[in-house]
């Protein structure tokens, strides 16, 4: 159609953008939740309130009001950094609540004696963590992880109302210009569908390839 | 201080307001979810190719699409139809048909968690195949999937911030209003942040009693 042709370029570039703080957001996130999950498990107990906090914080309140408090919050302190910058920044916060409950998940589910014959045979905590246990977390989390990452991308749309250039604000900027936005919108979506499903995808052909025994 | 908390004596009606146009949408929302989520599920079992393939993919859609686009699409599907109906009869249109895609799926694991042995006994006994599906399979699974309706109705009030963009008067909106008027906008989002919080962090309380007293009590 004449439309896609026209539309197109603003499309892909914004969906680059996505596609871009999306993939940066999931491994941040990854690491963040996966240390909040490390400390909350062999931390204090305090520590481990601090944590649950955070979780409930990020929970339990939409993220269009995290992404608006995020951009309007800096300034008060004297920060000024760029749109996309705080955006991904607090994608990172809001997945990574997610991510801390699924790691601990993850751990609950290894048992016990992995690492308590690892402690035995002296191995130091983070040798112990990276080769023991990560390893066998991440082949029980990944269904979960995958589902993460589309909700990631699915949320990455709301930074549209911070000026970030993703998809949907270069969706928005196209049903403006053409005055089709029923049209765009539809294409928008069937965008992010078949992002989504590669994805899903990916993620299968992975797991079967690489986490199977 | 003075001015912030007469700020805060100001938005906080306004924002109370607000969220009893979101609760509005998020129960007519839920309402609407669970009665199309049932039409879908039943298409889903039937036995007929079409159905099922027409189901999953509505349901693949509604769940690989952020809601922002899909309000978007509603919203000017609306306008293409020629119906002209208000922003929030829009917002309730847009959540009931998101949450019924989940709902389906909730009601599709859920049917299959009802013990063979219960619709057997039912054919056993002669009872036909609507009633079947009413009497045993409907009533067991309202009670088997209570937490998952309890999850999904937070899921569609942390969702109607997105709404705001199509100007439907709900929390976010009127935060923003008021913040485009007497600015202060980290007080005002802060407090519509404490509304959501309090509201959700409730609901969370009450899924968890649910889980556990589902537990405790076995299969029923």
């Amino acid at each position: 159609m004449e439309l896609l042709k026209q539309v197109m370029p603003y499309l892909l570039s914004g969906l680059k953008i996505t596609v871009l703080v999306s993939a940066f957001a999931l491994v941040f996130s990854m690491l963040l939740g996966l240390v909040l999950a490390l400390l909350k498990r062999n931390g204090t107990k305090c520590m481990g309130k601090i944590i649950d906090g955070y979780i409930k914080i990020f929970r339990n309140t939409p993220f269009m009001i995290q992404v608006y408090l995020a951009y309007n919050l800096p300034p008060l302190l004297g920060l000024h950094p760029k749109a996309i910058v705080l955006g991904t920044v607090i994608l990172i916060m809001y997945e990574a609540a997610y991510l801390t409950v699924t790691f601990q998940m993850g751990f609950d589910a290894i048992p016990k004696g992995q690492e308590e014959a690892a402690i035995a045979l002296d191995i130091p905590y983070l040798t112990r963590i990276r080769k023991i246990l990560l390893p066998q977390v991440m082949k029980v989390i990944l269904p979960t992880v995958t589902s993460i990452l589309i909700v990631t991308v699915k949320d990455s749309s709301l930074l549209s109302v911070i000026t970030i250039t993703e998809l949907t604000m270069e969706a928005s900027r196209c049903a403006s210009i053409t005055f089709l936005p029923f049209e765009v919108y539809i294409i928008t979506g069937v965008l992010y569908w078949i992002l989504n499903m590669l994805i899903e995808l990916v993620m299968k052909l992975f797991s079967q390839k690489y986490l199977a025994y | 201080m003075g001015t912030v908390y007469n700020l805060i004596l100001y938005a906080t009606p306004l924002l109370l307001k607000g969220a009893l146009v979101t609760a509005e949408i998020a129960i007519a929302g839920m309402a609407l979810g669970m009665i199309l989520g049932v039409i879908l599920v039943i298409l889903r079992i039937s036995n007929l190719k079409l159905f099922q393939g027409l189901v999953a993919v509505y349901v693949s859609f509604i769940r690989g699409t952020p809601f922002l686009i899909q309000i978007l699409i509603v919203f000017y599907s609306l306008a293409v139809l020629g119906l002209d109906l208000s922003n929030t009869l829009t917002g309730i249109i847009a959540v009931g048909l998101n949450t019924s895609a989940f709902i389906s799926e909730v009601f599709r694991t859920g049917l299959n968690a009802i013990p063979k042995g219960h619709i057997e006994a039912a054919k056993a006994l002669g009872m036909s195949k609507v009633m079947i599906f009413i009497r045993i399979k409907m009533l067991q699974v309202f009670h088997i999937v209570k937490p998952q309706m309890v999850s999904e109705f937070i899921n569609a009030i942390k969702v109607t911030p997105i709404l705001s963009t199509i100007g439907v008067a709900e929390i976010t909106r009127v935060a923003t209003r008021i913040v485009s008027r007497k600015l202060h906008p980290v007080t005002i989002y802060a407090l519509a942040f404490i509304i959501y919080f309090i509201v959700c962090s409730i609901l969370e309380s009450i899924q968890t009693r649910m889980t556990r007293k589902k537990a405790a009590e076995g299969r029923r």
